[in-house]
């Protein structure tokens, strides 16, 4: 439940979920939000529709002990949890952004194609695990690379974005899509591209 | 147990010298320290907090000064020419660290060296040749006296055009507590006093000359990072067209637009005439040329002239500190008193604010010496009486604090733990205000900048009036910064790169691998350790605050009309932020975390 330290976040939260769903990245019910608090997150309540979080659909949980609120929180929070332990984040996203997921399904890693992309994120890693959710590999495998990069793709499943403020996260999550889009449309053409970074950047 | 670590990136070796003795040397880094530490301000506060012990008065033999750089220091990594100088403050009694560009960091490493330790006193005055080979004690009577250009000039001349000279001017061998060190004449590490306890140990200058080379263990890697770091630099607007074209200076107009720029101590925040002293006015009145610091592609330092008289500056902290502080909207006089100000050898914030602290003290008639407001002339000659401690000037010399509460008015006094505040009012940014009051040197932007986020939204604007959820964006920002001072980068590198960057650019330099979240540890072990100093030294809850003005006095006029600091319910979650108790002690388990325990 919403708790005393949650103050206005939860409209922080509400925020970018109604932005993420109305993108088409969060559908419906699914994908998830949260915010790093000293040791604790706050977290998008399980099942909570994206587009309608209201105080009561923000969870707080503690980083380093686990307690009752999984009850309630979402099906990630523990991948959350593991990026906040691992990565110097204060705000997580995971959504489900169509082309993302896409080249996530034909590819071995993003580069993205366009100036814009490779400026922000240089290489969006795809990882590959067996239970792509809620899964102690997916924890592991999500808070390792956002060590070291803004963004990851989950293969078949989605996004998960780090940064300080929730804005960013979104931000990363939607040039992680927009550059997913542009390189899944120049694959789809066949036609040789003019630009691209992928042999320099697969080194980042 | 002591890690071996190759010494590629650093040097692997610290100086010492001991001026009572009259006694130089040398010792290796420890491995553990190395990677715990890594450089600059982490080597400087592991050896202030080894070596300076509890209670020490900052000015005798007993204090320690540490010079230092990092394993970024004088490679291609952008902005790698500075250094650091960390000891016990005698302006706050802080913990203090200071740091300056230029050129003479590389030159530094280039003797050899990651530190150099001075500790004692010399009988008479003395300079430091150091070359790769050895450092020399050299009597230095002819050069005290002399103002940091004569002495650079005359130490460049014996010893070479190659050699980089870090001095002292008159404020330094006076132990006013507002003395800079100053190095390519115009640049300074200038705040809390560190030229101050220079002079206390009779150490006029130190003379670099060294010509070794900095090895890098990825050299592939590195360059690759440091191309795409040049990359974000020569894209972003603030330093590829803002700061090359206008100096930091280019805050002034936008900073008094949005009531954040601090005039007459602190009274107002808006004034009609602060275009006289922006960075456009600059650039059409005084610029000669832009100049950049080592490896820096930036360029924000301004070559002026002024009634024929080719200088530096002054920056967007001078014209607030010696210009909108002191109701001063004259330029040309600010920036007379900029250069009296490197000359002397003194800090320019600390010295402006502590005249402007006269200025309101005088107005009160609490002071016994006339001060007006917009008094330029004066201004100039009181920066000259405090170097040389002359009249009103020996209590200027003091500092605003002492001074402000030697005439029974405290308050009066913008300061922070004893330092002067820089130029943005935090009734306008109150994440700013928190990181004023939690700063381990005093009130000082460069530990915390919400600036950034606040008003410049970089890397995006959040709301600059709540106090909501700010605690953690500035203890993120606190870790950052003291990691960044680890490399030894400037902090405007942070308009475009994060700890990702940082902590590629390390990992390649020296060949031990630190991820973002690994480079952060670093900044929080230092935050917490410069934390333990201050706590021996007596400091704690009390101290973590601001001038009341700020607390209690909303601002009747201007953009900011009606805006005061709720500091204390930032405080309490900062402190739960950090892991420590309410009355901002780190607690056992943050220690072990960190790896202080």
């Amino acid at each position: 439940m919403g708790s005393a330290s949650l103050g206005d976040m939860w409209k922080e939260i509400s925020k970018y979920g109604k932005k993420l769903h109305d993108k088409g990245y969060m559908v419906s019910h699914s994908g998830n939000l949260s915010v790093r608090s000293g040791d604790k997150m706050h977290i998008k309540r399980r099942g909570a529709a994206a587009d309608e979080i209201g105080p009561e659909d923000v969870i707080e949980v503690d980083l380093f002990e686990e307690d009752s609120s999984i009850v309630l929180s979402s099906t990630e929070t523990m991948v959350h949890r593991a990026v906040y332990l691992e990565t110097p984040a204060l705000a997580v996203v995971h959504a489900h952004p169509p082309y993302s997921i896409v080249c996530s399904l034909i590819f071995d890693e993003i580069i993205p194609m366009d100036a814009e992309g490779d400026y922000v994120l240089r290489k969006i890693p795809i990882i590959s695990v067996k239970e792509v959710s809620g899964s102690k590999a997916l924890e592991e495998e999500v808070s390792k690379a956002l060590k070291h990069y803004k963004g990851v793709v989950v293969r078949g499943h989605g996004t998960f974005a780090a940064a300080k403020l929730l804005e960013e996260a979104y931000h990363v999550t939607c040039m992680m899509e927009a550059s997913s889009q542009i390189r899944y449309l120049v694959h789809a053409s066949g036609i040789q591209p003019k630009r691209d970074k992928t042999a320099e950047f697969t080194k980042w | 147990m002591v890690t071996e670590v190759r010494a590629v990136g650093w040097m692997g070796r610290i100086a010492e010298v001991d001026l009572s003795r009259s006694s130089v040397s040398f010792a290796k880094w420890d491995g553990d320290d190395l990677v715990k530490f890594v450089g600059g301000r982490g080597l400087g506060a592991k050896m202030v907090y080894d070596r300076v012990q509890p209670g020490i008065e900052p000015l005798s033999p007993e204090n320690t000064l540490v010079f230092s750089v990092g394993p970024l220091t004088g490679t291609a990594a952008p902005t790698s020419g500075r250094y650091i100088v960390s000891t016990k403050s005698p302006l706050t009694g802080t913990i203090m660290d200071a740091s300056s560009g230029g050129f003479f960091g590389p030159k530094f490493k280039a003797c050899g060296l990651d530190a150099l330790i001075v500790k004692g006193r010399a009988k008479t005055p003395v300079v430091l040749h150091m070359t790769e080979k050895e450092i020399q004690i050299l009597d230095g009577v002819d050069r005290w006296g002399e103002g940091v250009f004569e002495t650079t000039r005359h130490l460049k001349e014996r010893f070479g055009k190659d050699a980089e000279v870090a001095c002292i001017g008159p404020a330094g061998e006076n132990l006013v507590r507002l003395a800079a060190i100053m190095n390519d004449c115009h640049r300074a590490a200038a705040r809390g006093g560190v030229g101050a306890v220079m002079g206390s140990k009779n150490l006029k200058a130190i003379v670099a000359c060294g010509k070794m080379k900095t090895e890098i263990a990825d050299k592939e890697r590195f360059l690759f990072v440091v191309k795409e770091s040049n990359r974000v630099f020569d894209m972003h607007p603030i330093t590829s067209k803002a700061l090359p074209r206008f100096g930091t200076a280019v805050l002034v107009n936008l900073m008094n637009e949005l009531g954040v720029l601090p005039a007459e101590n602190f009274r107002s925040t808006f004034h009609p005439e602060a275009e006289n002293l922006s960075g456009e006015s600059i650039t059409k009145k005084l610029l000669v040329r832009a100049k950049s610091c080592f490896a820096c592609r930036i360029a924000c330092g301004r070559v002026t002239k002024l009634d024929g008289v080719e200088g530096e500056g002054p920056e967007y902290e001078t014209v607030y500190a010696l210009g909108s502080c002191c109701s001063i909207w004259d330029l040309e006089k600010v920036t007379e008193a900029n250069y009296l100000c490197n000359d002397l050898g003194l800090d320019t914030i600390s010295t402006g604010v502590t005249i402007a602290c006269a200025m309101e003290l005088s107005e009160r008639g609490l002071l016994s010496d006339k001060v007006r407001w917009g008094d330029g002339e004066r201004m100039v000659e009181l920066v000259r009486q405090t170097a040389l401690r002359e009249g009103l000037g020996n209590e200027l010399a003091e500092g605003s604090m002492r001074l402000a509460t030697r005439c029974g008015a405290p308050e009066v006094a913008m300061q922070s733990k004893g330092l002067e505040l820089p130029a943005y009012d935090p009734r306008g940014a109150k994440g700013q205000g928190l990181a004023y009051a939690t700063s381990n040197r005093g009130g000082c932007h460069l530990r915390s900048y919400m600036i950034g986020l606040e008003i410049l939204g970089v890397p995006r604007r959040i709301d600059r009036f709540t106090t909501v959820n700010k605690a953690g964006l500035v203890i993120s920002q606190q870790n950052l910064y003291a990691g960044m001072d680890t490399l030894v980068m400037c902090r405007f590198t942070g308009y475009g790169l994060d700890e990702d960057y940082y902590s590629r650019m390390l990992s390649a330099a020296i060949g031990v691998e630190y991820s973002a979240n690994d480079f952060m540890r670093v900044g929080e072990r230092i935050w917490n350790l410069e934390r333990l100093f201050n706590i021996r030294e007596g400091f704690g809850r009390k101290d973590d605050t601001l001038p009341e003005r700020l607390l209690s006095e909303p601002l009747t006029a201007g953009p900011t009309k009606g805006q005061a600091v709720e500091l204390g319910p930032m405080l309490d979650e900062y402190y739960r932020f950090r892991g420590w108790d309410q009355n901002g002690r780190p607690t056992r388990s943050v220690l072990e975390r960190v790896g202080l325990s």
